[in-house]
């Protein structure tokens, strides 16, 4: 059964879009009149297709058509850059052969044309914002890049806010974004790989890597992969995400984003592949380890001794966050030994008022949970705070006083879901894993608890992103996954992510203030 | 070739081990009430009788080093009087494998799950190793170092939270049974929690190690697996006492002592929770050992077709052979362990001669 | 992966089989905290009466209950301690659940007949719990869960309390059903279990004292102990963290804290039959309480005290071993050191033990050292000084 409905999803997903657009790969032809009518009939007269004639050189001789797309252009660059040269020229050639070419290298003024000679080309750099110029008599066209639309500022990274650290994050646009990671390695080796991907959307994909440390397996997986997308449209990194993960059906996410270019920039630094997709700001890396979820920036930027406190209580707060309300079943339906005798009184006295089984009353408040957290982050702050309130405070007093459910289970939740928040790379993962355990342990106790543990254990093991075990690190390399250790001593790349440039640096770094007491030491001596 | 593609390390090989004779060390009571208060005594004893058998399996997995138990034998053999003795150690796999299954479901069911029926408990865990064994042994065995850490652990945990009733006069008298129970007691423990380690010569071939490695592996791990068994019975022996040959899951009399402070009492579950997880551990293991066999049995291609049908097979035989726990302890008492040694220690050793004297290997340009 | 999914979808319909077997909603429970023993009128038969919490709804944390009732005490007579629970759940509406009690008391008449027929069922029940403590009370077991407890929520949880509380200085008090059946395998050594009345007095608060021990031979109640034995028994088991004992002298009254007694036996053969043992009693003495001893300087004090001290211990000791040697029971371990450590002797001795032991010498050796005068170092009297 499921076999038929995968087949049925692959057909879907891959059956043929519509007939084939005509002007691919067909070539310009020399007369200006029939290229402006070739692109006028691929435009189907757009509204915001503009297409500018003109004549320049001496007595006008020549005969000239820009086109662009309105909104995506300078239009005050295109005359000062394009229009005004020009026609400032007022001269003449022996011959029209080579007018594109010296248009192209002694008139224009604009750091980035390129000369093209197919519509299929013409086009998809018109639609890019670049802007077309044709010229009678000529086979070729002149793409010059006259980008010049709407775009938000470098901001702050909503879903990553931090105490400590750069508060830059990535914008919408692919080369703003290129460009912050770039400003953050100025290394030779790293590479910049352009993809465009989408029938209709074309949309610019990057990847970023460094050559001498990538992995090549996992480099030439992701190519291969990128590749084989057909679809219509890219529109964020996450559909992406699900087109190239080694298993799409896991609750676990192999691929992660960050809206952050140093976290980026420290993926990329470790072996990571970052694919930045034009139109959003989130940039993925994979491959991806299951303990990344367990790392967060500030980690690196703070105290050493503090984030080890830290990165347990994450550790913690995923158990919790999973296992929490299956444990309180087990406990209270199964095992009630294990509870204090006076702790299980009052759980009783709370219990006693309320008519459902302990399992609805739990996925009352589950539920009622995930609605409240949907309808916080979907309205707008101000509303979403009032929300939050009317959540929190009302329903869950109101619902104990109704008698709807016991005291203890409004903590119970109350605390997996806080619990959730501290691992926001998981936060897709948790509630789905948290309603399976939580299945299990209504039905066999701690033992059915136990198997769900297992078998999360199991599928972990048995996951990968891109080849590389996804489980692995906390069992290969220690210097930064339960804990992370001193900087200094932070000396290797982590093995299976970085495979032919293993070591960071040298641990030359000892701990200064002992060399430097040795040296006092010394000169003590001589004194 | 049926073996998995993947190799494992030594290490994990190593930790394998360990794990595998700590999950046997919660049943204890099939020499608790053989050899009492000195059961502790006859584990060192069994320990260093067992000791030539761990470099015998060492030598023999050196002379064949890719291939397992069951292609030595088919080699050896031939492949028909090879696979017929190989069906023998399918059923003694198959029958170890019941046996720890319904190890699994009795503590389960004494310390957690009272009236949940046989067949949930054993079909959970037949699920759920099917997958671990589906998964390849690569999976199988990537949490065997956390499970000795949580075994080690909750072993030195009970033993300093039963300090207080802990009794050092319990182990005593030493040397008082007569001879005949000694030789009883570890002739149990070299088939039960010691022999059993034979399966690990059908995994031996996917582990990645050198000559001196194998024996040092394998020589470390069940030693270090034996001690924690030791520790485990000395524990439940100066904690219980006299009561030790009582019962049916003395290490669980023993948890159910624990008490921290008033509030934190009665939590016996968390520890058994642990040991249920390593003995799902060594079924796995042992599962993924009969599955092979029976795949180079019939020469299959692939072991991961037949993962299903053989738990479904391992679960009815399970439920149909259930016995309760006296008639399941005097069986691992008095009919198992002779038929066992002999698969366990006589058998490998037979072959190990006959290699020797006929100078078998394999593979065979490696003569030097 | 099309595979696992057929696996954990298997995993969640062997669930549904499942069919919440062994779930308990725990407001359908009814939380024993414990379980009284008595002899019934009529031949054969026992009283089993349960007391447990009484739980009441309460909204947003506060308690309604009021303070009088908090307490459920269910009764019935049966043959054997299984039927008693399966005739109460039969009877009441909710299910007993006995991994939350605390303690097991048996009446005076029941432990005189045979303890350990009533304690099979705690040890082989997985729903049970074998570390319960256990306790004797003079005359009727069930009359402690009439009395009216101030403190605690019922009288159960109140004498497990009060057990835990003692227990800290002498663990002697503390005996489980798991202790009990231990001791009673265990070869040269008998079992003492504390012994408790009621008290009828309506002037004070406390609703139960302790009387000291009940001596068993084997599973039956032979005697009790009293008072000064108990001390002595305490004395010469050792292994006790902190006791107390007052001495009036010729001089005046002396109240010592005995701290960290630690006794050692020694066992003295000849043609292979022990004569003699030899107890070594390790005491930290402290003063807590001075009268008198206005005539003695600070350093004879020292010396005189410490003669007086030894002294008693010789006497409690030297009387409560006779005591115990008159009635043949061997409550210290004699015989079980002797097993643990010669266990060839222990063969010969092993039939006639409790003859052997009525006829044993004992020499009684303590050792004081007296660490604590308390605040005061001069010896005052303010009757005296005036």
């Amino acid at each position: 059964m499921f076999s038929f409905i995968r087949r049925k999803l692959k057909y879907l997903r891959n059956r043929p879009k519509g007939p084939k657009d005509e002007f691919t790969y067909s070539f310009l032809s020399n007369n200006l009149r029939d290229n402006i009518h070739n692109i006028q009939s691929i435009f189907g007269n757009s509204a915001d297709i503009v297409i500018r004639n003109f004549t320049f050189g001496k007595d006008s001789s020549y005969e000239g058509a820009l086109v662009f797309v309105d909104g995506l252009v300078d239009n005050i660059f295109i005359s000062r850059s394009i229009l005004s040269p020009l026609s400032d020229w007022k001269d003449t050639l022996e011959s029209k052969d080579n007018l594109i070419e010296f248009i192209e290298k002694q008139i224009l003024q604009n750091p980035e044309v390129k000369r093209l000679s197919t519509y299929d080309d013409a086009i998809s750099d018109c639609l890019n914002g670049n802007t077309i110029l044709f010229v009678n008599d000529c086979d070729t066209c002149l793409s010059i890049s006259t980008k010049g639309f709407e775009k938000r500022a470098v901001t702050e990274p909503q879903s990553e806010a931090v105490v400590r650290g750069p508060r830059e994050g990535y914008t919408e646009n692919i080369r703003t974004n290129t460009s912050l990671i770039r400003r953050k390695i100025k290394s030779p080796s790293l590479r910049i790989e352009n993809y465009v991907i989408g029938e209709k959307s074309k949309t610019n994909v990057a990847l970023i890597y460094l050559e001498d440390v990538v992995n090549p397996d996992v480099l030439k997986k992701l190519r291969s992969r990128l590749k084989r997308i057909k679809v219509d449209a890219i529109f964020e990194s996450g559909v992406l995400e699900e087109y190239i993960e080694d298993s799409s059906f896991s609750p676990f996410a192999t691929i992660a984003y960050s809206e952050k270019p140093d976290v980026t920039a420290a993926n990329i630094l470790e072996g990571r592949i970052a694919i930045v997709v034009d139109g959003t700001p989130f940039v993925i890396t994979v491959p991806m380890l299951f303990i990344e979820s367990f790392q967060s920036a500030e980690d690196y930027y703070g105290r050493n001794l503090y984030t080890y406190l830290i990165r347990i209580v994450r550790y913690v707060a995923y158990l919790i966050a999973v296992f929490g309300p299956a444990f309180y079943i087990s406990l209270v339906n199964y095992h009630q030994g294990l509870i204090p005798t006076t702790l299980l009184v009052t759980i009783i006295n709370a219990r006693e008022g309320t008519s459902f089984p302990i399992i609805i009353e739990i996925i009352i408040m589950l539920f009622a949970f995930e609605i409240m957290r949907e309808a916080g982050i979907r309205l707008p702050r101000p509303m979403g705070q009032a929300i939050s309130i009317v959540g929190a405070l009302i329903m869950g007093e109101a619902a104990v006083n109704a008698g709807l459910v016991g005291a203890p289970v409004v903590i119970v939740v109350a605390i997996t879901a806080v619990a959730s928040f501290l691992i926001p790379n998981q936060s897709e993962t948790i509630p789905v894993l948290r309603i399976f355990v939580l299945i299990l342990a209504t039905f066999a106790g701690l033992f059915g608890l136990v198997i769900g543990l297992l078998a999360i254990l199991i599928h972990l093991a048995s996951l990968t992103s891109f080849g590389v075990p996804y489980f692995s690190g906390f069992t290969r390399y220690n210097q930064d996954s339960i804990i992370r250790t001193q900087l200094k001593s932070m000396t290797k790349r982590p093995e299976g992510i970085a495979k032919n440039n293993i070591v960071r640096r040298g641990s030359n770094m000892k701990n200064y203030s002992i060399k430097e007491n040795e040296a006092e030491d010394r000169v003590g001596v001589q004194i | 070739m049926t073996i998995a593609e993947t190799k494992i390390s030594g290490r994990q090989f190593m930790y394998s081990i360990i794990c595998f004779i700590q999950a046997s060390a919660i049943l204890n009571a099939f020499i608790s009430n053989i050899t009492y208060q000195e059961s502790w005594l006859v584990v060192i004893f069994a320990f260093i009788i067992f000791i030539p058998s761990v470099f015998m399996y060492g030598a023999l997995i050196n002379r064949f080093k890719d291939k397992n138990l069951i292609q030595i034998i088919i080699q050896i053999f031939g492949p028909v009087l090879g696979r017929i003795i190989s069906v023998i150690y399918l059923i003694f796999f198959l029958s170890i494998t019941m046996f720890n299954i319904t190890d699994l479901t009795d503590i389960t069911k004494t310390s957690m799950l009272p009236t949940t029926p046989y067949i949930i408990l054993v079909m959970m865990c037949i699920l759920i190793t099917a997958w671990a064994v589906r998964s390849g042994l690569r999976v199988l065995t990537i949490y065997s170092k956390m499970y000795v850490f949580l075994a080690s652990f909750i072993i030195i945990l009970s033993i300093i939270f039963l300090f207080n009733v802990i009794e050092i006069g319990n182990l005593f008298p030493i040397f008082s049974l007569p001879l005949k129970k000694y030789v009883q007691g570890i002739h149990i423990l070299n088939a039960i929690p010691f022999g059993e380690l034979v399966v690990f010569l059908l995994i031996a071939p996917n582990v990645q190690m050198n000559k001196k490695q194998t024996y040092k592996y394998f020589f470390l791990g069940a030693s270090i697996g034996a001690f924690s068994f030791f520790l485990t019975v000395l524990r439940d022996i100066s904690v219980l006492g006299e009561t030790f040959g009582m019962f049916v899951f003395p290490s669980l009399v023993a948890f159910r002592l624990i008490r921290i402070t008033e509030a934190i009492t009665r939590i016996e579950i968390l520890f058994i929770v642990i040991l249920i997880i390593l003995l799902i551990f060594k079924i796995s293991i042992l599962y993924y050992v009969t599955v092979i066999t029976v795949s180079q049995i019939f020469n299959l291609k692939k072991y991961k077709n037949i993962v299903l049908s053989v738990g479904f097979f391992l679960m009815t035989a399970a439920i149909v052979l259930s016995a309760n726990s006296i008639q399941h302890t005097l069986a691992a008492q008095n009919g198992a362990p002779f038929i066992w040694v002999t698969l366990q220690i006589i058998f490998p050793f037979i072959l190990l001669l006959i290699s020797l004297i006929f100078n078998i290997k394999s593979p065979k340009e490696e003569s030097k | 992966m099309k595979k696992i999914f057929i696996l954990v979808f298997l995993l969640l319909c062997s669930l549904f089989l499942v069919g919440c077997w062994d779930a308990r909603e725990i407001n359908t429970l009814f939380i024993v905290t414990g379980i009284a023993i008595d002899k019934s009128e009529q031949e054969g038969f026992f009283d089993v009466s349960v007391i447990g919490i009484k739980t009441s709804p309460s909204r947003g944390g506060s308690q309604s209950s009021d303070d009088k009732d908090k307490k459920i005490v269910l009764k019935t007579t049966t043959r054997s301690i299984r039927d008693a629970f399966f005739h109460l759940n039969l009877n009441y509406d909710r299910t007993l659940y006995l991994q939350h009690n605390q303690i097991v008391i048996f009446g005076e008449d029941v432990a005189k007949d045979d303890l350990h027929r009533h304690l099979e069922f705690f040890v082989r029940s997985e729903n049970s719990r074998m570390e319960t403590l256990m306790l004797i009370v003079e005359g009727r077991a069930d009359e402690v869960f009439k009395m009216d407890v101030k403190q605690e929520q019922n009288s159960t949880i109140y004498l497990f309390t009060h057990i835990q509380t003692i227990s800290r200085r002498v663990k002697h008090y503390k005996i489980s059903v798991l202790n009990f059946i231990a001791n009673l395998l265990t070869e040269g050594f008998h079992s003492v279990i504390p012994i408790f009345a009621v008290n009828k007095n309506d002037d004070d608060d406390m609703p139960i004292n302790m009387t000291g021990f009940a001596v068993f031979r084997n599973n039956k109640m032979i005697a009790k102990i009293t008072d000064l034995e108990a001390l002595g028994f305490v004395l010469l088991k050792g292994d006790v963290k902190n006791t107390n004992r007052t001495i009036i002298s010729y001089d005046g009254m002396v109240s010592f804290d005995f701290d960290d007694i630690k006794t050692k036996k020694e066992i003295i053969y000849k043609d292979n039959y022990p004569i003699k043992i030899k107890i070594t009693i390790e005491i930290t003495a402290s003063v807590e309480e001075l009268l008198g001893f206005e005539k003695y300087s600070i350093q004879d004090l020292n010396r005189e005290l410490h003669n007086i001290v030894q002294q008693e211990i010789i006497n409690v000791a030297t009387q409560t071993f006779k005591y115990f040697q008159e009635l043949k029971v061997d409550v210290f371990g004699i015989g079980l050191s002797i097993y643990q450590h010669h266990p060839k002797k222990w063969n010969n001795l092993r039939n006639d033990w409790d003859n052997i032991f009525a006829s044993l010498e004992v020499e009684i050796n303590p050792k004081v050292v007296i660490k604590d005068y308390g605040q005061i170092v001069s010896i005052y009297n303010p009757g005296g000084v005036k």
